[in-house]
């Protein structure tokens, strides 16, 4: 099976949708400040569900977006599964080494890239990690990972349909049953998410059920006590679109929610048929950029040194997608004042953000991905192997919290 | 409230300026675990999500009044821990 391009487009097309699309990720997860890791870290220290359950929103929205897309033959099914990847031991034990890293070093890819962007010198020191950690990677697991997967060690031997979800319950492809899975997965997690908010929303309001209507549950203030901001029960809508557009206020979460899921259909509509048509990007890109600069000194790791010598050209869309990542989160950080470079107080941190990002660099590629490229993408691609990686990340992420708790 | 989480000096610092999310909350949810009922935890900051977000969220889930007072670059989210 091969896939089908959706439109006639020309290369230069392609590429500059796939800009567009790193433009508008970059841009919207600064202004929404959305980390993946943040949202589970917050169920563990606090039990708030608020932010995990616009997550759950957002891979419920990709998948019915990208799901019905196909169902309704706008985008054959093939381009659906095509790049489904294997699944096996390795995802779970990856998105594990990636959840504990990304919660120590601070951020998960897709905050690091945006805050590294935006000044903060944890997370340029997080990248650099991940640069080595995917080289340790590399020499130290690849072979052997490589190995289990060519024999099926607790790992299938093939992706694609394999591991379509219409095909695992139905053992079809046909638009009805792409139809009926789209909504089994689709629809529970849009659900389960506003649910998890709306319990958290009660919670916080039972909590400042003492506090007067109207008045300010906190405020700004200066020094000398004046009153710059109050956070108030109600705003108006019209200062809020006004404060959005002006970029004097953070979008929020539900908001960058829906432009992200909206994000993701774009490019799953203007990459079929060319690419790996999803928000692919961010780990291996983060990892080959380590090649890249070595290329610089003459080393070419794509020579001989296991899993580099495997990897993509160096000019392809999902590079030029992660560079478009940052142009747009420096934008929108630019833009709205927020850009600053900002380096941790505690010197430790700087060590702590190093080790993380390399057990990061070390997650993302014994898991096949990361928590954008394999699992947000994976829901999309009506695949298993996101739900896999969900748990093993919060595995993960809540070991984290533990160790930080005692550091 | 709002004025004793001005006016009183805080019981326990932690400075987290140049660390982003998820440190900031991390770092505030360890310390108030550990204090009394009655103190007053300072988080200096500079990361506008979590003042915006994070230590907010944190603030409401537990039940504790705070306040942010804005000084220069930095952020001072004072956070009171009542029961």
């Amino acid at each position: 099976m091969v896939l089908s391009p959706v439109f006639s487009e020309s290369w230069a097309e392609v590429y500059a949708f796939f800009a567009l699309g790193g433009f508008i990720l970059g841009w919207v997860a600064q202004r929404g400040n959305y980390c993946f890791v943040n949202a589970m870290t917050s169920i563990f220290t606090t039990r708030s569900f608020e932010r995990f359950g616009a997550l759950l929103i957002l891979f419920g929205l990709s998948a019915l977006g990208c799901g019905l897309l196909v169902a309704f033959g706008v985008i054959p099914a093939v381009d659906q599964y095509y790049f489904n990847y294997f699944a096996g031991w390795y995802i779970l034990v990856g998105s594990f080494i990636f959840g504990f890293g990304a919660a120590l070093a601070g951020g998960c890819n897709l905050s690091m890239l945006y805050r590294a962007a935006s000044g903060y010198v944890q997370n340029w020191i997080e990248l650099f990690g991940m640069m080595i950690g995917t080289y340790v990677f590399a020499v130290g697991i690849w072979p052997f990972q490589q190995y289990t997967m060519e024999k099926g060690i607790f790992s299938t031997t093939m992706g694609g349909y394999v591991e379509y979800l219409p095909y695992d319950i139905f053992h079809s492809v046909s638009p009805m049953a792409i139809y009926i899975t789209t909504l089994m997965l689709g629809l529970p997690l849009v659900l389960l998410g506003i649910y998890l908010q709306q319990y958290t929303k009660k919670k916080w309001l039972a909590n400042l059920r003492i506090a007067p209507q109207g008045l300010p549950i906190s405020m700004t203030i200066s020094p000398q006590g004046q009153v710059l901001g109050e956070e108030k029960t109600k705003t108006s809508w019209k200062k809020e679109v006004k404060d959005l557009l002006l970029l004097k206020k953070p979008y929020g979460t539900n908001l960058a929610t829906v432009l992200l899921a909206l994000d993701i259909i774009l490019v799953y509509i203007a990459g079929a048929g060319y690419t790996f048509n999803y928000l692919v990007i961010t780990s291996s890109d983060g990892g080959r950029f380590f090649e890249y600069i070595l290329m610089l000194f003459g080393v070419n790791l794509f020579t001989n040194t296991p899993w580099f010598n495997d990897s993509l050209p160096i000019v392809d869309p999902s590079t030029l997608m992660v560079i478009m990542l940052c142009v747009g989160a420096f934008t929108a950080s630019f833009l709205s004042g927020d850009f600053k470079i900002r380096i941790p107080r505690e010197k430790k941190r700087l060590l702590i953000g190093f080790l993380g990002g390399m057990l990061v660099g070390i997650g993302v590629r014994v898991a096949l991905g990361c928590n954008v490229g394999l699992m947000w993408t994976n829901f999309a691609q009506l695949g298993y192997d996101g739900i896999i990686f969900l748990f093993g990340m919060l595995g993960g992420i809540y070991l984290a919290v533990k160790v930080q708790e005692r550091l | 409230m709002s004025e004793e989480l001005k006016t009183k000096n805080p019981d326990v610092v932690i400075d987290v300026r140049g660390e982003s999310c998820p440190v900031p909350e991390m770092e505030a949810s360890k310390k108030l675990k550990k204090m009394k009922a009655g103190e007053v935890l300072e988080v200096l900051t500079d990361h506008q999500p979590a003042v915006d977000v994070t230590l907010p969220s944190l603030a409401k889930n537990l039940g504790y009044p705070f306040t942010v007072i804005k000084d220069g670059d930095t952020y001072k989210v004072r956070i009171l821990k009542v029961k």
